[in-house]
Formats: structure tokens, sequence, C-alpha cells
């Protein structure tokens, strides 16, 4: 039955990951933010390039070779993420073209799989894995690292961490990538239609905040994708994971200050610092926006589970409207 | 017991079942006697009645009630909009049972409101369970889960009320499916000849009024002539 | 049974539906276990193995097909279930299995290598590469399209891949990617890709406020509308949102998706079969939906053109009809 911990995989230093940008911020918004990645954030890995929408591509291309370089050179890991969801042979193509140019990819479409044709590689989490069979295809097809969808709960993450065959990776901070569609809902919410979208997703840098009819915050809209309306925190469960054997924690770019949040995760994991007193520095970092993270509990995934000391009382609050 | 009841009220009960079916195959509206007939029908009367059609259906139909049976147990008060009564399905858990419902506070998990008619094409399959939702003949309310598990059910199995009902006459099922249809037509053929006879009998009165006042007219020159006579 | 136009994949959500479909013209009905192991896991929907069994004779008997959808996400350490799926179709004689995820899949092309496999919408294969991989590494020979490609792009993938290729003609639009979709889950904590039940109406509630009616999964407000106005089954697709102060559908309007004037288009494409949707509506549903398809088919084949769309407006979602992303304009 199931193996509650990964006790014997042999667990490295943690790496922190910093999780390609889902939002459509201004060309100088993007360098000023990755330069401060490279000079100040302590992340391992940086995952670079477009998953959402291929129109968005054209405007930071020509910046990615120096920017990757940028971040090489403060010794981070580059891996190239690749579009989740691709129909177009324009798409297609540039898929094909980022496998020939020598970085570590991360396949968000099983197109890549193609592409690559047993190339090392990353699997990201809008490739589905759910189970050992999976993970296991998976492995044999040379990924080495495979990064889980956000609705894998605790139960699951247990026992497809612990293997030594792959590395696992969870995504610990941001909203949560619930859905992408060849539709924009950005173009839509503004009146318009993809093909004439006018780019207005650029108006929102940390998504389009999504409303119920009785006023409760509830999704966010980021062109075709739709995320959570909270930022998924699994902060209080980073030693838990790290038992499991998850390996890499992925931190997911919000209109926040990332290099402060990535230090809190940082000293979370080096147990530097209580979780608790995380949460508040975190807490101070992020605004408003409430935090979530039901999906880990197998819950509601916009729900919040209190992590209390006694493991047995864990207070769950489901927000309702205000 | 029961039982004795159920044997000697028997024959009544056939004829009223009789009329029920006949509504509940035709259109209900048009056989207001049958509304009043279960109106003033007292609960336990027609328990009765369901009993005998719910234990033949389960004869016709095992597979739907092992089904029903299946499913995790739970209530669903059905209220047709147009009869006076209301009844509670229970099924799930191994056991199902259909019930008339008596007094109001009922304690159930789920409530399916419609027309009759909306009610039994859905029970017959006729009509899909879907569309009756988001055109909304039918009212859910309470556990919407439960319904759906029912409807699912329902749907799996081809069911003919009219079938079900008579059938359970035994080796008269044939003669009164035949003798149902018959007279789900023929009281359509009375209503119309009555109205027939009705217009003919308005007809004829209107003629004895017009030869009343024929007569009328012909007495009242007679009495002048016979006063003009009588003067002179 | 003679060549048709287009085959014809009907939905069968319980044994009755089954029959109902073939005798009303389907060339092939789908259906699904009694469980987790398929996308349309509701409460007393679907079979077991001996309804199956029947189902296929049934079927068989009158020239026509069965598939059998095994086309959920196993959860780990807990993947049985779905390799008895498998195996249980192969032994019930069923025509083809439709999968989803990939590690059934490999279950599948080693322990029943014989048993025709086809790939589930759930695995959002919107691409000639996608596709290839499957067919390349798990010897896929058809693949359902997802309702997210116009019809450009479907004659363009077909060209490129030759694979065979089933493409949905009737039934929901479904703006997302499926099978990538955690939104239900979310909102219930019930997921779509594991249990195979999106919106599960455990979850679903109606509610009056102030005359005005609400529908809620689970504590979220999907939906608030006037008590006449036609209501659509509550998923969090098909809510309706605020953004900058208004409330619209934002992901997809209360319509339904029919190509049935689309037909000639989609036969030009290349497309080899044809499905309808809707195992969870009832068999008077399929009856009509694949009578009407019959109908035109059939009218295709001996050259007609006449349209075929107003005879189904009655049963489509909301009563409105689109041609969802076939058209470019849809995006």
């Amino acid at each position: 039955m199931r193996q509650a911990s990964g006790k014997n995989v042999v667990v490295a230093r943690s790496k922190l990951t910093l999780g390609p940008l889902f939002f459509n911020w201004p060309t100088e918004k993007r360098l000023d933010f990755y330069s401060r990645i490279a000079d100040e954030a302590e992340v391992d890995v940086v995952y670079l390039g477009e998953v959402v929408c291929s129109k968005r591509e054209v405007f930071f291309e020509e910046h990615l070779p120096k920017v990757a370089e940028r971040l090489r050179k403060s010794g981070k890991e580059v891996v190239l993420s690749t579009l989740a969801l691709v129909t177009s042979e324009r798409e297609m193509k540039a898929i094909s073209d980022r496998v020939e140019n020598g970085f570590l990819i991360e396949a968000n479409d099983v197109a890549c799989l193609q592409a690559l044709n047993g190339k090392p590689h990353v699997i990201g989490p809008f490739i589905n894995v759910f189970n050992e069979s999976a993970r296991n295809v998976f492995v044999s097809n040379k990924a080495k690292r495979i990064v889980l969808p956000v609705e894998v709960p605790e139960t699951s993450i247990s026992i497809l961490a612990n293997t030594k065959k792959v590395e696992t990776e969870v995504l610990v901070f941001g909203r949560q990538p619930l859905s992408v569609a060849m539709r924009c809902y950005h173009a839509r919410a503004n009146g318009l239609n993809k093909d004439g979208c006018r780019i207005v997703c650029g108006r929102d840098p940390d998504g389009l905040e999504t409303d119920t009819m009785d006023g409760q915050p509830i999704l966010t809209v980021n062109g075709t994708q739709t995320l959570s309306y909270g930022y998924g925190v699994l902060l209080n469960e980073l030693h838990a994971l790290k038992e499991m054997g998850v390996s890499h924690f992925r931190l997911s770019p919000q209109d926040v200050d990332m290099a402060a949040v990535a230090k809190v995760y940082r000293e979370t994991l080096d147990k530097k610092i209580e979780a608790d007193e995380g949460m508040a520095k975190l807490k101070k970092l992020t605004g408003k926006v409430p935090y979530i993270n039901g999906f880990y509990y197998g819950r509601e995934g916009l729900s919040w589970v209190e992590q209390k000391k006694s493991k047995t009382n864990n207070k769950i609050s489901t927000r309702r409207k205000k | 017991m029961k039982q004795s009841a159920t044997t000697s009220c028997k024959s009544d009960y056939i004829l009223f079942y009789h009329r029920v079916l006949i509504v509940m195959h035709g259109n209900l509206s048009k056989f207001p006697f049958t509304q009043f007939a279960m109106r003033v029908l007292p609960a336990s009367i027609l328990q009765k009645i369901v009993d005998a059609l719910t234990h033949r259906m389960r004869s016709v139909h095992p597979r739907l009630f092992s089904n029903l049976e299946r499913l995790e147990g739970a209530t669903v008060l059905i209220e047709p909009c147009d009869l006076p009564h209301r009844f509670i399905l229970t099924f799930g858990a191994g056991e199902s049972s259909l019930e008339v419902a008596q007094g109001d506070s009922e304690d159930c998990d789920a409530t399916i409101k419609g027309n009759l008619s909306a009610l039994l094409d859905m029970l017959e399959g006729r009509i899909d369970g879907d569309k009756l939702f988001f055109s909304r003949e039918l009212e859910i309310s309470g556990d919407t889960a439960v319904v759906v598990a029912l409807r699912n059910t329902l749907d799996r199995e081809e069911i003919c009320l009219l079938d079900d009902v008579t059938s359970l006459l035994g080796p008269f099922a044939d003669p009164a499916r035949r003798a149902i249809v018959l007279a789900d037509a023929f009281a359509e053929r009375i209503r119309a000849y009555l109205e027939e006879r009705a217009q003919k009998a308005n007809c004829a009165c209107d003629s004895l009024r017009e030869e009343n006042e024929e007569l009328k007219k012909k007495l009242a020159t007679f009495e002048a002539r016979g006063k003009r006579r009588k003067a002179s | 049974m003679t060549v048709s136009y287009l085959e014809l994949v009907c939905p069968a959500g319980t044994p009755a539906a089954l029959r109902a479909a073939i005798d009303a013209g389907a060339d092939t009905v789908y259906c699904g276990y009694r469980n987790c192991t398929n996308a349309r896991n509701y409460p007393g929907l679907n079979f077991d193995q001996d309804e199956l069994i029947e189902g296929v004779e049934y079927a068989h008997a009158r020239g026509r097909k069965v598939l059998v959808a095994i086309n959920t996400f196993p959860r780990a350490g807990d993947e049985k279930p779905w390799h008895k799926a498998v195996d249980e179709a192969a032994e019930a004689k069923a025509d083809a299995i439709i999968l989803a995820d990939i590690g059934v899949l490999d279950y599948a092309t080693r322990h029943q290598p014989h048993l025709r496999r086809h790939l589930s919408v759930q695995a959002s294969a919107a691409n000639a590469m996608s596709v290839s991989f499957y067919r390349d590494r798990f010897g896929v020979k058809r693949v359902v399209l997802p309702r997210v490609l116009s019809i450009e792009d479907v004659a363009a993938l077909i060209e490129k891949t030759g694979m065979e290729t089933e493409v949905f003609a009737f039934g929901s639009v479904g703006p997302m990617s499926e099978g990538r979709c955690f939104l239900s889950s979310y909102m219930t904590g019930l997921s779509p890709t594991s249990e195979g039940v999106c919106a599960p109406a455990s979850h679903v509630a109606y509610k009056e406020e102030g005359g005005c009616m609400k529908s809620c999964l689970g504590c979220v407000t999907l939906n608030q509308f006037e008590k006449d106005e036609p209501a659509p089954y509550p998923t969090p697709c098909k809510g309706r949102y605020i953004t900058h102060g208004e409330a619209r559908y934002l992901f997809e309007e209360p319509i339904g998706l029919n190509a049935i004037d689309l037909l000639p288009q989609l036969k030009a494409a290349g497309v080899t079969a044809l499905k309808i949707e809707g195992r969870q509506r009832s068999r008077a549903y399929v009856a009509e939906v694949v009578g009407t398809f019959r109908k035109a088919l059939d009218a295709l084949a001996m050259g007609s053109s006449k349209s075929f769309a107003n005879d189904l407006k009655n049963v489509a979602e909301g009563g409105r009809e689109t041609f969802g992303a076939y058209k470019k304009g849809w995006r």
C-alpha cells in the first residue's frame, strides 16, 4: 500500500525554482524583473518562455538569449518552458526550434515530447501525471524532472515523489493554473475576440480579477488561461513535501517582490525560520490576496486548510462571500 | 389485516384504477371527474393502489428495483402540481418503496415538482431530464444528486406504465390494455357525442321556443277574435 | 451495413440508451463502466460487465460497434480499477477502448495489444505532433479531437498525421482544453480528471433569493437569473462572472454545439467519425439526436443539401446552438 514518506530517498539540498511568468508584462518590466532575480533571488532554477499565448511570444523572444545568459552567469539553471496548448502549424514549428537550441526544455504539451524524441527534459504542470504508471512512462521517455499538476493531492505526491529515478517539483507559491483554452477570456472581458485582442492582457500584470455574481473574487483571467484568485501557498507543508521526496519547489511569478518571497521560502526550507514566521513575513509581501491550499489536502482547491501543531485538528475554512 | 381489506375492496380498486389509468394515459385536464375522485379518495386507499402498482413493477422490471436499491439511501418527495396527493419515494441502501405522503412536513432529501404529465414522461423516458432541467418544467429542490441518480436509474429501463399497470390483471392484461386504449378513445367519443346531443337539444329547444311563440301569437289572435266577436 | 457518409458515434449512458441509439441508426455507440474509470461517472449511470456484454451482443448482432471509454486519470496508488476495466472491455469483445491517461495507455498496449485504442478528448491532443506521439508510442488508431479546433485546424492535422479522427458534432461547447481543467475540483474538491465528474450534482444547488434564482456549485455562486430565464446546468465554465464591474458569460454562453450543417465540410476535411455527446442525457435525447443525424447523413449520402439544424434546437443546451470553435470567430 501507500508509503507515507520517501525515507530511503537521498535528498540533496532542496532546490527553489522560479516558474515561467504567466502574465504579459511589458518588456522593460520583464528585463528588470529577471535582472533582479539574477542578482538577488535565492532560486536555483529559472524557467523562461511563454506558456499561455503564442501571440505574446514575439515581444520578448529577442531578449530571451541575453536574459538566459545573465541568469546562467549568476549560477542558475535555465529551463525553457513551452506553450500549454499547441494548435497551429506556427506553434509546432516554434516548439521544434526551441528543442533544437540546446536549452533544457519544459514540455507543457505532449507535442513537445514528439519533438524532443528522447532528449532529457522536464515535464511541466500542464501535462497530466497523476499516477506511477504515467510517471514511469515519462521517465522511460527521458524526463529528468516532473512538475506535478496543481490538482495532485498530498496522498498522491507522497507516492509519486518516492522515487530516485526522477526529480519531483511542486508549485508552492502563486496563483494556481486551473485551465487553458483556445478562447481568450481577457479579450472577451474587454468585448473583443482572440484574433483582434489588442493584447489587452498586458493591462493586468497580476491577471484580471473575476468575481461571482454576488461579488466574491473567485478566479483570475490571464488571456486564454484561468487561474485561482487566491495565491496557492504551501509554505507550512514544505518540510512534509521534502520528506516525501520532493526535490524542487516552484514559485510562480506574481506582481509582488519575488526575490523577497524566495528568501522567505529559502529560509523556511533551510529551517532558519519556523513556518509560522515565514507565513507572517509572506503576508507582508502579498497584500490583500488570500491564500489557498485545498488541492493539497484533497479538498476544494479554493479552500485554505489551517496547519495546526496537532495534526488531527486541521481547521478547514472555505472562503465565503464578503 | 390489510390483506383482507384489499381483497374485499379489490373490484372497487380495479374500477378506480382504470379511471386513474385513463387519466394517466390521456390528458388529465380532460377528465375532471377523476381529479375529483382523487381529491376525495382517502390516502389509505390510494396507498393500496400504489402498492399494487409497485408490486407489479417490481416483477416486470426487477433490474430497475435492484438498480434503485444499489444507490445510496435517499427519499424524494414527488409533488404532481395537478394532483392533490404527494408521494414519497424511498430508494437505495437495499430498499425501495413508494408511499402516499401524509401530513405537511416531510423530511425528504429532495423534492421534484411538476405537472403529472411531465413527471410521467420523465418516468417513461420520453422527455430528457436535462432538458426539463433547463426549460424548468420540473422544479427540483434539495439534494440535486439524489434526483440525478433517480432519473438516470429510471432511464436505464424501457418503462411503459400502461403495459405495467394492465399486466397487473394477469391473463386479462391484453383485453384490459385494449379496453383502456379503447376507453381512452371511447371517453373522447362519449364526450363528443354528448356535446353533439347537447347542441341538438339546444336546437330542439330553439325550435320549440319558436313553436311556442308561434302558438302564443296564434292564441292571442284567437283571443282577440273572440273578444271582438263578443263585442259585436 | 453499408459504408456511411461519416461514422455516427453515439452516447449510451445506460443499456436502454444503447439500444435506443442503435435502433435510431448509430453506427457505433460508446459507453463506460459504472465507476470512476470514465469521465461521466454520475450516479445511476453506466454499465456493469454483464450489461456491457449484452450491449455488445445487441450491437454486433446488428452490425454496429461498441467503444468503451476508460478516459479518466487514475490516482496514484489506485490504478487497479482502470486495468480491470481495460481487461474486461477486451473480455466483453468491445470494438475499441477510449483512453486518456498515459499510464493506462501503456497498460493497454502491453496487456491487451489487440484491443483497438482510441485517444480520448480528455488527453487534449490538439495538434499533429501530440497525435503522432500517441500513435507512435501506443499504436493509437483514432483520436477524438478537442473542441477547440477550427475546421482548417482539423484538416491540417488529418493531412499531417493520416490518423482516423472523431470530432464532436453535437453537445456541449467545452471551451477549456479538456482533461486539463481543474475548475470543477477548485470549487467542489471532486476532480473530473480522476473521479470523472464535472460539477457533481451533489454540489449543485438552486436557491431562490429575492425573486431571483441562484445556481451554486459548492459555495460558489455560478449564476443568477430570472425565474423564467433558461438556466444552463451549473458547470464552472457556463457560469456568469463579473469582470470590470460587469456580469457576463465570460467563458461560454448557455448554448449547445451543433455541427449538423457542417457535415460536408467535416467530410471534406477528412474526418472519419462524428461524435454525439451526452451519456448523461436521456435515451429520449439520444433517440432524437441520433435519428436526426442519421437522416442528415443519409440525405448527404444521397446528394441532398437539406438543412437539419432547426430539428434539434429544442434539445440543445439553453435552446440555442453554435458551430463553436469550428468557425474561427468563436475564439
